[in-house]
């Protein structure tokens, strides 16, 4: 079991983890579960998901690279990853880490640190499931979790890291 | 790995890898998502408007 961002469990939907992750079952926060659907809302005009909350976005429609990947994706595709299937990810309730999420963020405004809801269900999910955090790039790791402003229980890793140059991002090794 | 490479590596995934109800170009299409610089943009963009869920 590990816990992942958006690009992990993108990929374990598509079946291309890679190899070192494939066997593990990928938990999502609800945060981060609910970017995923708000930017498939905002950038892709045309879906059905969550239309209601779909603002008017100077991006949309104008052919950019955002635009067309997410055209790309079939209704199948949207179903698959918005529809979850069990033996793919798990979503994780809210209820079960809003305890977790008050303590996160109490403990981190008494030492001056601000986390917002995305990373206090991180730390949350972290203390309850005791497994690594995989984030598919850098870029992705919230700005407290980075810098090491939260407790030591929290361990990530970058799924970009495993890519073994001539290999392909399939050929990986490493602690889970 | 070339594009072709790619491909082929997704079209002899093992079955019990990926939602069932996909088919192969599905799976690609969502591969392409995640390994572009596109996701992240997204979700930043999300996170421009909902500070509560922002990397930063």
């Amino acid at each position: 079991m590990i816990i992942g961002d958006e690009y992990v469990i993108i990929r374990a939907v598509a079946g291309t983890l890679p190899d070192v992750l494939a066997s593990e079952h990928p938990l999502i926060v609800p945060s981060a579960y609910l970017r995923l659907k708000l930017g498939e809302a905002i950038f892709r005009p045309e879906a059905t998901v969550l239309a209601e909350l779909r603002p008017t976005h100077p991006l949309s429609g104008r052919g950019g690279q955002i635009t067309r990947r997410m055209r790309a994706l079939t209704d199948r595709a949207l179903e698959a990853l918005f529809d979850a299937d069990p033996d793919r990810f798990t979503l994780i309730p809210e209820d079960d880490l809003a305890p977790g999420v008050e303590e996160a963020r109490a403990v981190a405004a008494s030492r001056g640190v601000h986390l917002n809801l995305l990373a206090a269900e991180y730390v949350a999910a972290s203390a309850i499931h005791g497994v690594y955090i995989w984030f598919g790039h850098d870029r992705n790791v919230p700005a407290p979790i980075r810098q090491g402003r939260v407790p030591d229980h929290v361990r990530y890793r970058l799924v970009s890291d495993l890519v073994v140059p001539g290999e392909g991002p399939n050929a990986a090794h490493g602690e889970i | 790995m070339s594009d072709a490479g790619r491909q082929q590596k997704q079209r002899t995934l093992p079955p019990e890898r990926g939602d069932r109800r996909l088919a192969p170009e599905d799976r690609a299409a969502l591969h392409a998502l995640a390994e572009g610089d596109e996701l992240q943009d997204l979700l930043d963009e999300v996170g421009k408007r909902y500070p509560d869920l922002s990397n930063y």
